[in-house]
């Protein structure tokens, strides 16, 4: 287990050295650097057009963006391997290892809070579902389902958001805090303020993702529910609820565990329109304002940071997957 | 002593005696044991019905497939209602009772339908009040105020004579389905900013959209299938670099991509080029997920005693991977490409915000929902919101297809 | 109205591309229809600078009770009368809306920018939405200049109190105010405004934020210190009146000297400018600055507090020390929140500039429990359509472009364009009912130096505009509704949009269907705002959909050279070719001369004039494509007091300025004790 552990972890280097590269290049393939987006700040307030150039010009003195693409990407890379330094932010006028590491923490809070909600409302109702197959609780689990998978997130987002300050008086939305509560200490009125304000990106995550696992579980279940050991297992004289729970589940959740791999980075930057329409300061954000703006220090280490959490996220599914089942485990070609 | 050649026939009798079992309905471990078991090849020989069943082994599987899917409700809805889509789709301009691209009031509510006739009886004919101005202003948003015009009324009817089109862009006609006897425009959903009829507008995108995410999903099917399949059946270091390789395009970041490429295609590209390349972005990373978890599933199944026994016998790669794993990974494939579907359509829209999918003058539903992100529309304009309506039906129609596809599937 | 005639008898068979005498069709474009009224947009008192303020003495001053109890009566301060300077900048109640305030509550923005640093002067923002506005006083001053009557529009006087000019023209000698201290105490003199000139401005190492040069006050400007409270300005051009607005924000305003200099690299051999340019941090706290309200506090991402300035030189008639507003706050958000912030009320100010929200806006507003209220000005908001007018390569474009640039430049062409456009269903696309107004292009309507005789409008006409497209020589020789060059080929133009914002796309989509209507095909690049810049900037459209922000056009007197190509770099459609040369239009050089003597001009009245000139210039030869006109709206918390009705929310500067924040204040009876986050405090020491 561990030789396996170790040979997974030495490959995913390659892969991620690869996919700098190919981030770092697609994010310069456009055209318009942070020195257009200086441009632009000051020309839409009323500045004229060459003091914007000249501020713009040197902008791009000052960090480096008249040098060519290889040069930049292969300081940044030596920067990150030897000193840590994951470049400089030029918007925010900060490191950009502050810069992330202060969106980390709530982004992952965040998604790991919807996540499992999504999961365990996901995978209890696909089992619910599959149980009493063709009953009205099957019909209307599946409808509840395909109405979060489809209803568009920004539009769901919006709607919540319209209805909050248009027609409910709202006084608690968008950001994490209200202003009282930023940098107070923590306290019940703090968890208070902040459920008041993140509840519609939970309820829409949640509500999208619950969909998938419900649909999936249903449908595995649905097919081990038949195969010939849980047949087996009845004929035992197990109660079905043990059949259920004990035989069928675990062998139906192997895809699910499969996607488990790929859900953290999805997590992490799924709920971009959302959290972009609640001015939540989360990764997806970050990640789509650094684009837009050119900071592309933010956006490649950004990039690196999804990459690698997927690539580990995959490295625990496969183990996940091996302990599951142990003819996974035996691996290798077949016999 | 038995030959070579008797152990090889001997092999193959009993394959067919456990083809002929399954057919008949029973699991596979099932029909293994009843293929090892000698006495059934007499039941077998005996029954000359059979034999022939056994011949025609694949075609009775079918039927038991068709009959099985007749059988489930909601398979049946979602049939009809796909091939209604696909079949309004094929003929939009028919359908549509409105030049989905002239311009009339802007901003105008659903036309008001009733069933009373001019004289105030009830008639089965049902006549429009078209929305007019009134000339006023609302005192508190200044928006001029609109009602429907009693002095106009326009009887509707089938089959009535509208606007002209080219059936298949070749045969010139001007009948639709639906609209105005005398030919005014008629609006049941309303307008949109640019007085363009929705109704219209949203039948005829939903060729663009569908077209879109039929094509989308075979790719990412048909090609995540294949990979995940041949990657969990062969295992070894195939199954390694294959998995390699899928990870890299997993952690592929979408979104930098479909920005980087919206500026490499030229913006005077024609319409179809265009869209190809929509096409092909979209199904370039969406067959990665569908391959993971099909790779998980095939890494089960070829483990599973009655494929590795199929193996022992000598059976090939081929009829394994068609006969025993295919099957039984068609039920997840399937409940994933009606997943994919709505999944297109909604990144369709998504990215129709980064300016990278279909530009008017050409219409989809998502190019639609871009206009459906603002308070005036959900405060005021409610019925711009309807293009979302119309993904819900097409969602449900493939979920439930989806389902009573599976459920006949499943073989057991 | 003129007419033009049919074949200008023989005068012009003009070779090539610039074509504009040869017209074979006859087009009359009439005057434009007037705005229509709405009741809810309010017009401005107009008065003269002199009925706002004036600088005396008076005979007792006075400040909050807690800043005397606690800070004063224990030492901690000075009395107030010793903290103002000799002849404080006095505001008149009787131009107060609501006269004289009461002191208290705060005012709690929201913004989508991030502080970088304080030093604004070196090149860092501060997250705009007006912080650096409240922070840094400047010079001169001309955001109220909206309210002053039309023909005594001039700079206001804001740190410098008073100028002359010398007889011959060339020496400004401008008096700074007298005795007037930063926030921590040390005194304000002409010191600091030398250390902006010398050490920043003219330091080709420093770069301000805006850009700003020593070429911003004119080539060769020189500025030197006469004594502590005066300073002398010589500029090579006689009463050059323009950089008395250039001497406003955001140019020509004073960091404090005393704590900048031991960071500057040329007084202190161990700092860099990298260092100078980012100190001080937003951690740094207490920044010393001339204006109303100093930063006390600030989280990343979250939120910037800023206090009342103790040793603020203003004050109102009554003798009472400015501001009434004891705080301000910035919660550091998203731009979008901030218009749903205001609505909801849990933000009390934001400029409303989509037009997609208005009405749900109105309609909430109406509500009579509804915190916020909306106040609409002028039409400032005007969109334009951009013909790339360059023949000589800029954007170096390819055969087709090429080809379009040629029919750009052609005048019957850019008729066709502008009588092809509704108008009115444009403006009906982004909102309906009398906010939109056809917009013909040049100068904005309801602004002082716009005559309406002196603008031809080409009405919507699309028969017109076909033939107009005849006239350049484009028919649909191929039968497939589009028209085409002489030589084949459907013409297509490229339009370049901006993706950031909803309102423009909408624009977008509407022109691509009424060309389409006459036969052009317009395919529209909608790109993201970066991008949109960077295309732009370097000439690769063929038409550009912009919304400007920047003064010219609607108060003509800031920034007028951007009002014709004077310069390679200046016009937005028309930049020099590769080889650095404009290839200007005849009439465009005419706008360029008129540009000229406008400036040079002192007669207001031979100014007028000029600028009637330049509309018809503009207006006749489609300069560029106007499409509509739109007011913007303040949201403003119905608790504040002394807002100045009309104020527009960009004009001669952005509303946090129009509005003079330093007299906003909020009634004892609304005064929310609850919002404050840091009360009864004033700022510390620096550090």
């Amino acid at each position: 287990m561990l030789r396996f552990l170790l040979k997974r972890i030495l490959a995913t280097i390659p892969v991620l050295f690869v996919l700098s590269v190919v981030t770092f290049s697609i994010i310069h393939s456009r055209p318009g650097d942070y020195g257009d987006f200086v441009y632009a700040m000051l020309v839409a307030r009323g500045s004229s057009t060459v003091e914007a150039q000249r501020a713009a010009e040197a902008a791009r003195e000052e960090y480096g963006l008249n040098d060519p693409l290889p040069v930049r990407y292969v300081n940044w890379i030596t920067g990150i391997v030897t000193r840590g330094d994951f470049g400089h932010s030029f918007y925010y006028n900060r490191p950009v290892a502050d810069v992330v590491a202060e969106r980390l923490p709530p982004t992952i809070i965040l998604a790991l809070t919807c996540h499992i909600l999504a999961t365990i409302f996901g995978v209890s109702l696909g089992i619910i579902a599959a149980t009493r197959q063709y009953s009205w609780v099957d019909t209307l689990i599946s409808f509840v389902s395909f109405i979060g998978m489809t209803v568009p997130r920004f539009l769901l987002a919006i709607i919540i958001l319209y209805i909050l300050a248009f027609r409910l008086n709202a006084q608690n939305f968008g950001t994490f805090f209200s202003p009282q509560f930023g940098g107070a200490p923590w306290s019940w009125a703090k968890f208070v303020d902040l459920v008041q304000h993140v509840w519609p990106v939970v309820f829409i995550a949640t509500f999208g993702g619950l969909a998938y696992n419900m649909r999936v579980m249903r449908g595995n279940l649905l097919d081990t529910l038949n195969a010939q050991y849980v047949e087996t297992a009845r004929a035992k004289g197990l109660p079905e609820s043990a059949v259920v729970l004990k035989h069928a589940v675990p062998n139906a959740l192997h895809p699910l565990v499969a996607y488990q791999g790929v859900v953290l980075p999805y997590m992490l930057t799924g709920e971009i329109e959302v959290a972009i329409v609640f001015s939540l300061a989360t990764v997806g954000p970050a990640i789509v304002g650094s684009m837009a703006v050119g900071d592309i220090y933010v956006t490649a280490t950004f990039m690196l940071v999804l990459a690698a959490t997927l690539l580990v996220g995959n490295i625990i599914a496969d183990i996940l997957l091996a302990a599951l089942d142990p003819r996974v485990r035996i691996g290798g070609a077949k016999a | 002593m038995t030959s070579i050649d008797d152990i090889r026939k001997q092999a193959e009798r009993r394959e067919e005696r456990k083809t002929a079992a399954e057919a008949q309905g029973v699991s596979p471990a099932t029909a293994i044991d009843v293929a090892d078991d000698l006495g059934v090849e007499g039941l077998v020989e005996t029954n000359p019905v059979d034999v022939t069943a056994v011949d025609r082994s694949d075609q009775s599987y079918r039927r038991l497939m068709f009959r099985r899917f007749r059988r489930s409700i909601s398979g049946m809805i979602g049939l009809v209602l796909v091939s209604l889509l696909f079949f309004v789709s094929v003929f939009a301009y028919f359908f549509a009772p409105v030049d989905p691209k002239a311009s009339y009031l802007a901003f105008s509510p659903p036309d008001a339908v009733s069933f009373t006739s001019r004289d105030g009886g009830f008639s089965l004919r049902p006549r429009v009040y078209p929305t007019i101005e009134t000339g006023e202003l609302d005192p508190i948003t200044f928006q001029p105020l609109t009602g429907p015009d009693y002095e106009n009324p326009i009887d509707l009817g089938f089959f009535v004579r509208g606007f002209p089109y080219r059936i298949f862009g070749l045969i010139p006609s001007d009948i639709h389905f639906f609209g105005a006897v005398d030919g005014r425009p008629v609006h049941f959903l309303g307008t949109d900013k640019l007085g363009r009829d929705i109704l219209s507008r949203a039948i005829v995108g939903s060729r663009i959209s569908l077209f879109i995410a039929v094509i989308v999903v075979t790719i990412t099917t048909v090609v995540g299938t294949t990979v995940g399949i041949s990657s969990g059946y062969f295992g070894g270091r195939i199954d390694t670099w294959v998995q390699r390789f899928v990870e890299i395009v997993l952690a592929f970041p979408q979104l930098p991509l479909y920005l980087a490429l919206t500026t490499l295609i030229p913006i005077t590209a024609p319409s179809n080029v265009f869209i190809a390349f929509v096409i092909a972005v979209l199904a370039a990373l969406g067959w990665a997920q569908l391959s993971r978890e099909v790779r998980g599933k095939s890494l089960a199944l070829a483990r599973i005693e009655y494929v590795r026994a199929a193996m022992a016998v000598g059976a090939g790669d081929g009829r394994i991977i068609f006969r025993h794993i295919l099957p039984n990974v068609l039920s997840h494939v399937i409940v994933a490409v009606t997943i994919a579907i709505p999944t297109v359509v909604l990144l369709e829209s998504f990215l129709g915000f980064l300016g990278f999918a279909v530009k008017p003058p050409l219409i989809s539903w998502g190019l639609m929902l871009q206009d459906t992100g603002t308070f005036s529309v959900i405060g005021s304009y409610p019925w711009i919101l309807s293009p979302v309506a119309f993904v819900l039906v097409t969602v449900f129609a493939f979920n439930a297809l989806g389902d009573g596809l599976r459920d006949a599937v499943d073989p057991y | 109205m003129r007419k033009r005639a049919v074949a200008l008898g023989g005068i012009g068979f003009l070779l090539g591309a610039s074509t504009l005498a040869l017209q074979a069709y006859a087009i009359e474009p009439t005057t434009p229809p007037d705005p229509p009224k709405f009741e809810a947009q309010q017009a401005p008192n107009f008065v003269g600078i002199g009925d706002i303020l004036e600088y005396k003495a008076l005979p007792e001053y006075h400040e909050p009770d807690w800043v005397t109890s606690k800070y004063v009566d224990t030492g901690a301060l000075p009395a107030v009368g010793d903290r103002l300077p000799k002849e404080p900048l006095v505001f008149k109640v009787a131009n107060m809306p609501d006269g004289v305030g009461v002191y208290g509550d705060t005012m709690r923005h929201v913004i989508g920018g991030r502080p970088q640093g304080w030093n604004f002067l070196a090149g860092n923002i501060q997250g705009w939405g007006g912080i650096d506005i409240g922070m840094y006083e400047c010079l001169t001053r001309t955001g109220p200049l909206f309210t002053i009557k039309a023909d005594e529009v001039e700079p206001m006087p804001n740190l410098a109190k008073g100028w002359e000019w010398s007889e011959d023209g060339h020496e400004l000698t401008m008096h700074l105010i007298e005795g007037a201290k930063w926030s921590d105490g040390e005194p304000f003199t002409s010191d600091d405004v030398m250390f902006v000139w010398e050490d920043n401005i003219l330091d080709p190492n420093v770069t301000p934020a805006p850009g700003t040069s020593a070429a911003t006050f004119g080539e060769g400007t020189e500025l030197e210190a006469i004594d502590d409270y005066t300073i002398k300005w010589t500029f090579k051009q006689p009463f050059a009146t323009q950089y008395l607005y250039q001497m406003a924000y955001p140019h020509m305003c004073p960091e404090p000297a005393h704590i900048l200099k031991e960071h500057h690299p040329k007084y202190n051999p161990d700092a860099t400018y990298e260092t100078y340019k980012n100190f001080p941090p937003p951690e740094y706290m207490h920044y010393p600055v001339m204006g109303a309200w100093v930063v006390t506090g600030y989280r990343p991402d979250d939120i910037i507090i800023l206090r009342r300035n103790p040793y603020y030189w203003k004050v109102d008639e009554n003798g009472n020390q400015l501001p009434y507003l004891d705080e301000v706050i910035y919660r550091l958000s998203t731009w979008g929140d901030r218009d749903v912030q205001a609505v909801a009320g849990t933000g009390d100010f934001s400029n409303l500039e989509q037009p997609e929200n208005y009405v749900e806006s109105l309609r909430r507003a109406a509500d009579p429990d509804s915190p916020a209220r909306l106040a609409f000005g002028a039409r400032t908001i005007a969109y334009t359509l951009y013909p790339n007018l360059s023949g000589n390569g800029w954007g170096e474009p390819d055969e087709r472009a090429q080809k379009v640039r040629e029919l750009n430049r052609d005048l019957n062409f850019r008729i066709g364009l502008t009588s092809a456009i509704d108008r009115q269903q444009l403006g009906d696309a982004l909102v309906k009912g009398p906010f939109t107004t056809p917009y013909p292009g040049g100068i904005l309507a309801e602004t002082s130096f716009y005559d309406k005789d002196a603008t031809a409008y080409y009405p919507y006409d699309p028969e017109a505009a076909k033939a107009a497209f005849a006239a350049a020589g484009l028919e649909d020789t191929d039968g497939n509704g589009f028209l085409n060059f002489p030589e084949g080929g459907d013409v297509e133009l490229t339009m370049l949009v901006n993706a950031d914002y909803q309102t423009d796309k909408t624009l977008g989509e509407t022109i691509v269907a009424m060309m389409e209507r006459v036969g052009l095909r317009v395919i529209p690049n909608i790109v993201d705002g970066t991008n949109w810049n960077n295309l732009a900037q370097a000439g690769q459209f063929d038409l550009w959909l912009t919304r400007l922000n920047n003064p010219e056009l609607g108060t003509v007197v800031q920034n007028t050279v951007a009002l014709a190509p004077t310069g390679p770099q200046v016009a937005y459609g028309h930049r020099a070719g590769p080889d650095g040369t404009l290839d200007l239009l005849p009439f465009e050089e005419e706008m360029v001369d008129v540009v000229n003597d406008f400036i040079a001009s002192r007669d207001p009245a031979e100014q007028i004039e000029l600028m009637k000139k330049y509309q018809r210039l503009y207006t006749d030869n489609v300069y560029a494509v106007g499409l509509t006109q739109y007011p913007g709206a303040l949201i403003v918390n119905k608790r504040f007091a002394n807002i100045p009705p009309g104020a527009p929310i960009f004009l001669f500067n952005w509303a946090e300025d129009n509005i003079i924040r330093e007299r906003v204040y909020v009634p004892e009876d609304k005064q929310r004790p609850d919002f404050q986050l840091q009360p009864e405090t004033l700022p510390g020491a620096p550090g």
